[in-house]
């Protein structure tokens, strides 16, 4: 349905795309990789809000530029931290989206008012979008993202600004969007797609290190995820050495997880892998990172 | 609602707007009240209105004339010699002789005589131009000799039929007050229609839509000049309909030059048509300026530069008009402030040498002006077609 081949952007010299090629079919792919990978750079260019400096973006077999309307009638896009106009109410905002859309007039109200059930909104839509908190605007941003029920969703750190609940709500709507969709969320927070996404591409310093099932990209750090129990006076000395995914206090021990080659200690002990662990291994991202500090 | 009445929700339907609209007419007609209040001042204004009214508005009979003739002499004899009574006479015009005479000599004749011989001098500058015909002719000066026939076919047969009271006129034309408070809302109100779509982060989300290209850029220049509209008929209704209170106006119906500032105009048509064309001109000059703070809010990423720089351009523009020459060379008839204080251009026959061809300074300018304003858009367009973001933008955000 999607295919991105060759892609490539660049900012002077800092190349922010290099070479990018995948195909997208229907299903949840989860774009992960740290900040400054690439992500929001490559989502830019696949709604056509900048120009590629090399390689092609198709849609249908089509390169979108000769295909634009089709193909932005098929997409919904979610930026990164959307403000939106704080002077509309929800449900003139989403009138405005079907009036960009192009949604035929007959429709909307239905659709809008369908958009605002399926993200729990029914109730603020008279509200002004000033008075909306983080949450709210994320969630009226994925409502207008869903008009016109485009095959194809694309969210750019979605989740960002929302509380526990609103993540687990967000996972929950995208699992049940997905049937015949193609859904993409780019992000830098690994439990936003473990559990939802068929396939999650790592993405670092504007190249994809690894693609897969979650599985598939498990079974590549296997044997390579340690855990160890030390002492308050040790811990220090694995922290500057060794990429630690976690670091749990028990009884007065601490319990640390560890990606490495080789086993840290000779008492560590193997274990079972986990996304995120393989986010740090292939993107040597911080820890903080992977729970969205 | 289609994207341009969203564009009117966006940026002019804001209760901060309507009251500064609101507030500056307000202010405006305040300016306009203590302009005339000023000019009023000068002159005798109530006792000219009741001799103007009862003796000389409409057409120029004899009758008319020789009364304003036999009265100024009669008043200039009695007070000649300073003797006559300086005490209240309910018999004068003004309540007493001296302030007659003035009123007379100094206001209602040189107007009349001005009516009345305004045939015959303008005759001679037809005349003269005639000559210079011949002359240039000679010469082989092709444009000077089509300048001349041009002058010719504009002032012919020139003559002024009715006399009317056009002091309210004058200061309804020389009033300038309206035009910064059009050019203050307007900035106002067109600064953050690109900028506002960055700070609300919507300039990453529209080029997802159906039309969010260039359509919804072509909406914003269509709202943009909507608005110019707007604003600039708006204040101008406020100022004609108080000027009509305050001044009062009349002579809507005479010629142009009846007005004395316009003796020379190359305009042959009546007074209200001027303040139609006027408002046309003064339009389509703020119309330019407005499209500069556009290209600025679609260039910028922060709407205190984007303020900065309509400031800067309307100073430098307002500054420049004050430099002008009276023959306006070329580099001057591209000043939009030319065209917002427009009578400047029709005081006088100006015209440009384009291929020896003499092109009369108003078309060049309004030339001039449709073409920054063709480019302009042209540049937004062009700005808009490809990338819709600054790419640093989004490398940056990225990177945050």
């Amino acid at each position: 349905m999607l295919q991105i081949c060759a892609l490539q952007k660049k900012y002077g010299k800092q190349c922010a795309v290099d070479g990018l090629s995948f195909s997208f079919s229907s299903g949840i792919y989860g774009i992960l990789g740290p900040n400054g990978a690439g992500k929001t750079t490559l989502l830019a260019m696949v709604i056509g809000a900048i120009a590629p400096d090399g390689g092609q973006i198709l849609f249908n077999q089509l390169p979108i530029e000769r295909n634009r309307d089709s193909f932005v009638s098929s997409v919904g896009y979610l930026p990164q931290n959307p403000i939106f106009y704080k002077d509309f109410r929800a449900d003139e905002f989403l009138s405005y989206i079907c009036e960009l859309k192009d949604i035929p007039k007959a429709q909307r109200a239905g659709q809008i008012a369908e958009v605002l059930a399926e993200v729990n909104l029914t109730s603020a839509a008279k509200k002004k979008i000033g008075a909306y908190s983080g949450g709210m605007r994320q969630r009226l941003g994925i409502a207008q993202a869903l008009l016109g029920y485009p095959k194809i969703l694309i969210f750019d750190e979605p989740t960002a600004g929302l509380d526990p609940i609103e993540r687990i709500r967000f996972r929950n709507t995208i699992s049940r969007l997905s049937a015949d969709r193609t859904i993409i969320i780019a992000t830098h927070i690994v439990p936003d797609v473990e559990f939802i996404a068929q396939t999650v591409i790592l993405m670092n310093q504007g190249k994809i290190v690894l693609s897969g099932s979650p599985a598939e990209i498990n079974q590549q750090v296997q044997g390579k995820v340690w855990t160890l129990e030390v002492s308050y006076q040790d811990v220090d000395r694995f922290i500057g050495k060794y990429k630690i995914s976690n670091i749990q206090l028990f009884d007065g021990r601490y319990t640390l997880r560890i990606v490495n080659d080789f086993a840290p200690a000779e008492y560590a002990q193997p274990a079972h892998p986990r996304l995120e662990e393989a986010y740090i291994y292939f993107t040597e991202a911080q820890a903080n990172e992977l729970i969205g500090l | 609602m289609n994207l341009l009445a969203f564009e009117f929700k966006k940026y002019l339907f804001k209760p901060y707007i309507i009251f500064l609209v609101l507030f500056c007419t307000l202010i405006n007609l305040m300016g306009a009240y203590l302009s005339c209040a000023y000019y009023k001042q000068i002159y005798d204004h109530e006792n000219f209105q009741k001799i103007y009214n009862r003796f000389l508005r409409g057409a120029l009979t004899e009758e008319k004339i020789n009364f304003v003739i036999s009265e100024t002499k009669r008043l200039q004899k009695l007070t000649a010699d300073q003797t006559a009574s300086r005490d209240y006479d309910p018999k004068t015009y003004t309540g007493n002789l001296y302030g007659d005479r003035f009123l007379f000599s100094l206001d209602i004749y040189p107007e009349v005589k001005y009516a009345v011989s305004y045939a015959y001098d303008n005759q001679r500058v037809v005349e003269k131009a005639s000559d210079n015909i011949e002359f240039f002719a000679a010469k082989n000066n092709l444009y000077e000799r089509r300048k001349n026939e041009q002058i010719v076919s504009i002032y012919r047969n020139r003559v002024i039929r009715d006399f009317y009271d056009l002091k309210g006129m004058k200061y309804f034309v020389f009033y300038d007050f309206s035009s910064l408070m059009i050019l203050l809302l307007c900035v106002l109100i067109i600064a953050p229609v690109f900028i506002g779509e960055k700070e609300t982060k919507m300039d990453q989300l529209t080029p997802s839509f159906k039309k969010g290209d260039v359509r919804l850029v072509w909406t914003k220049i269509i709202f943009t000049f909507t608005v110019v509209l707007f604003i600039s008929l708006w204040f101008s209704v406020c100022d004609l309909i108080g000027f009509s209170v305050i001044a009062p106006l009349d002579g809507f119906n005479a010629p142009v030059f009846a007005m004395k500032v316009f003796q020379f105009t190359p305009l042959n048509i009546r007074l209200y048509q001027y303040i139609l064309l006027g408002f046309a001109l003064k339009t389509l000059g703020i119309g330019t300026l407005i499209s500069l703070v556009l290209l600025a809010s679609r260039v910028f990423d922060r709407i205190t530069y984007v303020f900065g720089s309509s400031a800067g351009v309307i100073l430098i523009t307002y500054l420049a008009q004050f430099v002008a020459k009276a023959s306006f060379p070329f580099y001057e008839l591209i000043n939009p402030a030319l065209l917002i204080k427009n009578r400047y251009l029709f005081m006088n026959y100006t015209a440009q040498n384009i291929f020896d061809y003499p092109v009369q300074s108003v078309i060049v300018a309004v030339a001039a002006n449709l073409t920054i304003i063709a480019s302009v858009v042209a540049l937004i367009i062009l700005a808009s077609r490809n990338v819709c973001l600054p790419k640093r933008q989004i490398y940056m955000e990225a990177k945050a």
